[in-house]
This record gives C-alpha cells, structure tokens and sequence, in this order.
C-alpha cells in the first residue's frame, strides 16, 4: 500500500537523473558509480558528510534537516518515509520537492513505463493513451536499469503500446538482459504490431527471457474490435501472436473480465485452447476501475458474480487442456473454493487494498485484495468475510 | 492505426459496437454438416479441424448461398468455430486453421509409434471371444524364439519416432515371461544411448504374475491392462478356466498388481457378448466396485474365434449401441454423484472432438494407422501391420504381412500391402467417409474391410467400424449440444489432462 | 411409384439441373447402406434415383424425405466447390510448415 512518490525536502540540489538509495553499508561497498547513489543514514547525523561529498556521493537520505549547510545534498523529511527505502530508485524532480519511486526493492511488481502513445483505444484502459513524442523515455530507462538490483526476478514493461518503439523497444530490452540477465521481462502489449514479422526479429535472442502478455478480449474480431475500439485489431493480434509464437517467443493471453466480454468467456477458452495451445499463460483479469474504464461505467461494470460460473467453467477447461491459468484481481470470497488455487495476488502492493469487512476474513493474507481506486459502486455485492463455516462448502 | 485513435482520445469518445461488426459479405470455410436426430430441427456443423457448432435446420441453404443476415444470432459463433469468416480475416484464419491441421495431421510425420510383440500364442484361458488364436498353454512351437526377438529390437531402433510404446501380447505372454524380460532388457540396453523414450505395457490376465514379475514390472515402469468382463457371471460364462474361476483370480492379482505397481499403472477392460447387453450398469457398478476410474466397453471384435461363436455370442452394432447408451447414461449419473468413472474409448472420440492433440490411439485416424502407426511382430518371427492383420493370416489370408523381422524396417514400410492399406486408408477420400460430419474425428479402418469383403475399399456406410463410430460420435454429440453444462464439463474432463 | 407391400419402392425423377450428378450418386451411395439403390438416366437431363427395401430390411423413406436427402447432398457439393481453395491452402500451409 506505498505510494510511488512522497514529498520530502532537499537541503542543496540533487542531480535530476535517477538515484540508487543504499544504506550506508551497502552503499559504501557497492559496484555501482557513487555519483549514482544517495546513502540513507541511520539516525541523527553521526556520519561525516564531508567524507561522502569526498567519495563521490550524489547525497544522503536522513530522517530530518541538517543543523548547518550540508557539503553534500541531503534529502529529509519525507512524507512518508517509508515510501523511499534503501535499493529503490528514486528521481528527485528539480526545484519541486516530489519524490518519484522508479524501483521499489521491496515490490514484487516492478515495471517500467515506456510511452504514453497507443495504437488501440480500449474502454476500459487504465492508462489513457497521449499523441506525444516520448523517445526520451528510453534514454531514462536504460539509466535506472543501471540501477535496479540484478536479483529482481521480474520487471514489467507497460505503456501505452510500447511496440510503438520499434528498435528502441529491442534496445531497452537488450539492454536490460545485458545488465539483469537474471531477470524476467514481461512486456505488456497488444501485439498488433507483431503482425509484421520484421518486429518479431528484432527481439530474437531475448527469446526466454521475455514473455509478451498481450490482451484477447473474445473469439470474434465484433466484440474484440469494439473492445479495444480498433479496426482489424483482432485478427492483427492474431497474426502478432502466431508470429511470435512462430519464433518460440513466450505468450501470456489476458482477458478482461467486464460487460463487454462476459457473454463469451467459455467460448474464449475453447478458442484459446484450439488455436493457440502454445500460450504459456493465460490471465482472467478483474477490471480495474481507472482511466476510462472510470467514465465508462455504464458499458464495464457488472457484479463479478454473474460471471463466476462461466469464468470456472473456462478456467477448468484451459486448465484441462494444459496451459497454465490464473485469475487476477479478484477477492477470494466471490469465487468457488475451487477456483482458489488459481487466484493469484496480483494487484500491486502500491494500488491493493482490503475492506473494512476483510478485517475478520480467515484467508485475508492468501487473497488478492483489492484495488484503492475502487469504490463501493465498483465491488461485488458478494463481498464478505471467509470463515471455517464457509470453506466447508464449494 | 495510431492516427486514428488520438483525436478520439482527446475527444474521448467511443465508437458503438455497431462499428465494429461486420458488413453482410463473408467468406465461407469448408464444413461438413449432419441433422441431429435429438433435435431435429438442428443441425450439427464441423469445420474442416474438428471445430463443431450447431444452427438451425433451415439456415443452411441460406448460409451457403452468402444469405446469412448480419444480425444473425448464429453468425458469431459460426465464426469463432471456423465455419464462416470475413475477407479481412481469410489470411489469419487460413493460417490458424494450419496450425490445428498440423497438429491433428502430425503423425504422419513420426512413423509407427506403437509395436505389439506377440510373444506366444499359448494360453490357459480358451475365451469364447478370443480373437487371438490361441493355443493351448503347453503347446510347442507358438512361442517367438531370441533371434527373432532381438531382430524385432533391431527394427525397433530403426524407426523414426522419438516416442515409442512396446506393448506385450499374446495368448498369454507372461507365459512366456522370459522372452519379454530378455526384449526388455535389450532394448533399455539400447535405448540408453539412443534419443528414444520407450514405455512398456502388457494385455495380460495377470493370472501368472508372480511377485518376482511383477518386481521387474514395476521397475520398468510398465503399464497393464486386464480383462474383466463385470461381475462374475458375466466375467466366468465366457471365459473359462479348467477351474472356472477366472473372475475370482483376476480380482486377486488385480489387487496383487496395484500393490506392486501402483494403481495408475493397471487398467481393465470388458469384452461385451450377447449376455452382457442387458447388464449395462451392473458392469459398470462391478468397475467401480473394483476400484477403477475407467472402463472401456468393448465390443466384439469380428476375427479370431469370435467369428466361429457369432452365432452363440455375436449381435448386430445397434444393439451395442443401445447397451452403450444406457451405460454411459448411467456412468453420468453417477459422475453428478461425484463417483469418478469415465468409458476409455468416449475419452479418445473425446480427445478428437475436443483438442487437435493426438490421443495416441492409433486404430482411429486418417491416414489409417495399422502399420503406419502400428507394427505387430508375431511369435513365428512374421511383421503385420495391427493385430488384426495379423489375426486375419491365422484365419488364411496372409495377404497383409509385410515381412519379416529381418526385413529391415524401410522395406517392410514400403511393402505393397502397407501402400495398398494407404491408398484405401484415407478417409477424407473415401465416399461416404468424405461428406461426414465426423471425418475430423474418425478414421478409415480397411483391415477390417479387407477381412469382411476381401478388398480394402467396401460399403463405407454399412461397416460394423463406421456404424459403431456414427453411433457413438451421434451419442456424445447430443450431450454435448443439448446436455447440461455439468455434463459437458464431466464428458471434457474425461480427456486425458495434458498438464 | 409403389408397388406391392413386399416390396415396396419410391421413385424420384431427378433434374440434373438442379441437383447435379455428382449428389445424385452420393445420395445413392449413402441409401445402399439399408436399401436396394438404382440410377438411370433419363431423356432430357434427368435421373431416375429408385429406392427399394431390401429383404428384411426397412421400409424406403417417403418422397419428400428423398427429396430432403438429395437437396443435402446437392448442398455438400456446393460447399466442397465453393471452399476447394481455401481447403487446399489449409492443408498446404499445415503440410508445408503449420503455424
């Protein structure tokens, strides 16, 4: 439940590329370049800040104000201090006294946000496209990919449609193996543009490495087209898809669960389960009330309970059939006990929430949670505690 | 694309549903059709893959004819199941339609998978249905001797499949247990420096499995599979034994056998005579009964001594038809009642109907699977391509051996009766084969033709093989078209997990 | 045409026009299966399709259910013509390389 950004206040100027934040330990051993790295102190101010400005340090962290004029930087008084914490990455934005977290060590969901632009428009997008020209955002990233621990077991890349960098999209994600060659990427796209096979071989190499979660919102191209509000975007994913496929590359299919999509869930999964058994995951996603899924209300909302049965017969059916499934943000309590083993908690740290109601629930840590952004006109009527009386029954 | 889609953004307007769906031209993909019989104003369509789907009776010619309206309730679905689809999306679906082709289609590229060593023709039980030929259990001279069992190893490691099953019959083969322990041997000798994954099985009455047997069947990781007709009158009337205890004997080592190999490695099958068919769930409550989660319901076979006893045993298929409806009626029951029992051959009409994944059931596909899929090495050292070839040379017509086992396995494969078998075993070009609704599921059978009529090619349409399967493709596909989901859910789960 | 209630027999003139040769023999093909089938050929582009029950065997179907067979025969026909080459790119695309 932290926020990506805190205020603080900065006594000096700190640099506005992005800063690795190490305790002191970690930072006065660590590999990375020290103009890189701002050292968190522990209390007081027991440090010499001469000695750090002489090592090189970027600056420090340190719970309050200096006493006189510090001869490094020194960032203090956070907001909420625990917002910036030792591994993150964080960007002091100039001037202001916003704290931005581009990693977060302690988060099992990082991504990186490549562009605003987008060549699909769906109803319910959580992240409303902008016509702008953001290249600059690659540079960026490559600078905090220098930053991130090599341990992370996973980073997200999303956007908008980060495919619509073409090379540049090859280029970051070469550059993060390079560096995290450890690390998993999962690339959130709608793999439109994959339908030219010239795409696909930009990244080959990163085969294993990179898995491509790419949305299918129906068996039909009328009610994936209408979804995604684009002409052809069916049969273009499709096209993505098999080249990709084609190539070995991973593929993840994630379905929207809202209005639109409800009336052919089952027929979803006989269609994924003929046509593209190749997939390594499939996601049934609950709808996450922001950006336009917010004015589009009246289209998306609808209680997940008139769904379920359809949604178990579908994951039972995938499951069957051998690819791996999952159910994504939605609460224990409005699915069968059945379907629990494929509910993941999968809603970031930095948006989850639980209800007032979960304060009794008996199996409140394995579930999922909710989203902050959802208010009481965005959850199922069925929401309620689990208890022992409960699990007894499917 | 992206053009597009930013001047709405910023005007944050949507586009209707309306807008998206599509104009009345579409592009007809081939299929095949077939009224149902439950519903009769329906009918069943499959696309050229297997995809299935059902309209109204009436929608066909207009359907045909490019005349389906726009706002047809059907359109959708006939599109997802690869009956119809638009100008714009020919390409892609051309090309997914490829890939579950392939898949279906991709054996042909492995070579036989499946190889029978009938390792004697001894045999204590004298069944009234065998159609093995048996002999008696002291006979001389029915057993295969080493060097034809190592030759038969040696066009083992010939063949091109990665993946290959090595099933032990007989008669009886744990009679003649120390010829399979010596194949066994040889060929994990083998297999350790080849890139093969050979799995064992035997069709044993397990009647002669002594706990030393089944110590080197578990450590070969074999699977067995019995015979047990249902419960003991049924079991013991045509299968006797010198002390008529079949039924009480297979049960015991039945149970011997789970302990040494572990349950899920011993299945059961039945035999169905003219007896059995007015038992259907008593048979079915002996399995579960007994413990097993599977039965397969099979009828009689037309060779071997079953031919001699049709007169005393045999029944025309729709008999067995009716018998089968009943038991897989009752087999539903009692799943809703959470009693896991599934029928073994509807979960490989199943695994057709449902997935492009092979079943691994080479007796049911297109092109035909007997020695294409299948090699038989027989006891007096001769190659056959299925066991009903085999069969059919026991009962005088040699016509289908393909060799020897010291034929090396690129002549036996290019031997004429394996291109005549070929040549009549495709059944997308086989009249009556060629216009049926269930072609993407079934297969030709031309032994058995050749064995009723004498040439591969006779009355597709009468055959025993294509009434049975009409039947029984005609029985699960009412339930699944008409049935409740719940039955849906229980007949899909009865593919084999591919987890 | 009827004749006699031992053995009974429907007959149907067919216009080859309409229902074209090929259906005409497919709906013989799959009537052999229960019944004694013939087919010959008449003046001016018809076909005579007579059906005849065979020892022991079940009754012919009534006219109008002939008819029925014949128009889902002329169907099938139709639907194999009009998708032979999407048919026939199917399957070289699987044969060649699927996917």
């Amino acid at each position: 439940m932290l926020a990506l950004h805190t205020h603080a206040k900065v006594a000096g100027r700190f640099p506005a590329y992005p800063l690795k934040i190490l305790d002191l330990t970690e930072a006065l051993a660590t590999t990375l370049a020290r103009t890189r790295v701002a050292a968190k102190l522990p209390s007081g101010y027991s440090v010499d800040l001469g000695a750090l400005a002489m090592l090189g340090f970027a600056g420090v962290v340190a719970e309050t104000a200096p006493g006189s004029e510090p001869p490094l930087p020194v960032l203090h008084s956070a907001g909420d201090p625990a917002v910036v914490d030792t591994g993150d990455v964080i960007q002091i934005r100039s001037g202001g006294s916003q704290v931005r977290v581009l990693f977060r060590r302690r988060s099992s969901s990082n991504s990186l946000f490549v562009t605003e632009r987008c060549n699909s428009l769906c109803l319910m997008c959580s992240q409303p496209p902008r016509e702008t020209d953001d290249n600059w955002r690659i540079d960026e990233l490559k600078d905090i990919v220098d930053l991130i621990d090599p341990t992370v077991s996973t980073i997200g890349i999303t956007g908008g449609e980060p495919t619509l960098l073409g090379h540049r999209l090859a280029e970051l994600l070469s550059h993060m193996h390079h560096s995290l060659p450890n690390t998993q990427i999962h690339v959130l796209t709608n793999g439109r543009l994959f339908a030219d096979r010239a795409l696909v071989e930009l990244f080959e190499g990163l085969q294993g490495y990179v898995t491509w979660g790419i949305p299918v919102y129906a068996d039909v191209p009328a009610v994936h087209d209408y979804v995604v509000q684009a002409h052809g975007a069916f049969f273009e994913t499709l096209e993505g898809i098999y080249n990709l496929a084609g190539s070995r590359h991973a593929i993840e299919i994630r379905y929207v669960l809202h209005k639109q999509t409800m009336a052919r869930i089952r027929q979803f999964a006989e269609f994924v389960s003929r046509n593209m058994p190749f997939s390594s995951h499939v996601a049934f996603m609950g709808l996450e009330p922001m950006g336009f899924a917010k004015m589009n209300r009246a289209l998306l909302w609808v209680d997940p309970v008139e769904y379920v049965q359809d949604l178990r017969f579908a994951v039972n059916w995938l499951d069957r059939a051998g690819v791996p499934t999952s159910i994504f943000n939605l609460p224990l309590c409005i699915l069968q006990h059945d379907l629990w083993r494929f509910a993941r908690k999968s809603i970031s740290d930095w948006k989850r929430m639980y209800l007032p109601a979960c304060e009794r629930c008996e199996v409140r840590n394995q579930c999922g949670g909710f989203f902050r952004s959802s208010g009481s006109n965005w959850q199922s009527l069925a929401i309620s505690p689990v208890t022992t009386c409960d699990r007894g029954n499917s | 694309m992206g053009a597009d889609a930013e001047p709405r953004a910023r005007r944050n307007e949507f586009l209707p549903p309306t807008a998206f769906s599509d104009a009345r031209r579409y592009v007809l993909l081939p299929f095949r059709f077939r009224h149902l019989k439950s519903e009769s104003d329906y009918t069943l369509v499959t696309s050229e893959t297997g995809e299935f789907t059902c309209v109204p009776r009436d929608l066909l010619v207009p359907l045909v004819a490019g005349q389906l309206a726009p706002d047809s309730p059907y359109r959708l679905d006939l599109e997802a199941k690869s009956i119809i689809t638009s100008d714009a999306g020919l390409a892609i679906t051309v090309r997914r339609l490829a890939s579950q082709y392939r898949a279906r289609k991709s054996f042909i590229f492995e070579g036989p998978s499946l190889v029978l060593f009938v390792v004697t023709l001894r045999c204590d039980h004298s069944c009234h249905y065998c159609q093995v030929s048996r002999r008696s259990e002291f006979a001389p001279d029915f057993d295969m001797s080493e060097v034809d069992a190592l030759a038969a190893v040696d066009r083992l490691f010939e063949m091109p499949a990665k993946n290959i099953t090595v099933e032990f019959q007989g008669g009886e083969p744990l009679l003649a247990f120390e010829r399979v322990r010596q194949i066994v041997l040889e060929i994990s000798r083998r297999q350790a420096s080849s890139a093969k994954r050979i799995t064992f099985s035997m069709a044993t009455t397990l009647h002669h499995a002594t706990p030393e047997i089944l110590e080197f069947l578990k450590q070969y990781d074999f699977s067995v599979s019995t015979s047990l007709d249902g419960p003991p009158e049924i079991h013991d009337r045509h299968r006797p034994t010198p002390k008529r205890d079949s039924h009480a004997r297979t049960m015991a080592a039945i149970d011997r056998a789970r302990l040494a190999l572990g349950a899920c490695s011993v299945s059961a099958l039945t035999t169905i005579t003219r007896e059995a068919l007015k038992h259907p769930e008593a048979i079915v409550d002996s399995y579960v009964a007994a413990g097993f989660n599977s039965i397969f319901l099979r009828p009689l076979s037309p060779f071997g001594f079953a031919t001699r006893t049709e007169g005393k045993i045999g029944y025309p298929m729709k008999d067995f038809l009716a018998f089968y409806a009943r038991a897989l009626a009752y087999m539903l029951e009692l799943n809703a009642k959470d009693t896991s029992i599934s029928e073994a051959y509807a979960a490989i009409l199943l695994t057709h109907i449902f997935t492009s994944q092979s079943s691994g059931y080479v007796d049911l596909r297109s092109p035909q699977g007997a020695g294409s899929g299948t090699l038989v090495f027989n006891y007096d050292g001769g190659v056959y391509p299925s066991d009903e070839a085999r069969m059919l040379a026991e009962t005088g017509n040699a016509s289908l051996r393909l060799g020897n086992v010291h034929t090396p396995f690129d002549e036996l494969m290019a031997a004429p009766a394996l291109r005549l078998l070929l040549e009549a075993g495709i059944a997308e070009i086989q009249p009556g084969c060629s216009d049926c609704a269930y072609l993407p599921y079934c297969g030709a059978d031309p032994v058995a033709t050749i064995a009723r009529t004498g040439a591969p090619i006779g009355h597709t349409l009468s055959s025993a093989h294509c009434q049975r399967h009409m039947g029984l493709f005609d029985l699960l596909f009412d339930y699944l078209i008409a049935g409740e989901a719940r039955t849906v859910e229980t007949l899909r789960s009865w593919v084999p997990s591919h987890r | 045409m009827e004749s006699g209630p031992q053995n009974r027999s429907v007959s149907r003139l067919v216009d080859l026009s309409l229902v074209g040769l090929p259906a005409v023999q497919r709906a013989g093909y799959a009537l052999a299966e229960h019944y004694d089938v013939v087919l010959d050929r008449r003046a001016g582009g018809f076909v005579e399709l007579s059906v005849a029950q065979q020892a022991g065997g079940p009754a012919p179907p009534a006219a109008p259910e002939l008819d029925r067979l014949l128009l889902d025969f002329a169907l099938r026909v139709d639907i194999e013509e009009r998708t032979r080459e999407v048919r026939s790119a199917i399957v070289s695309a699987a044969l060649r390389n699927g996917r």
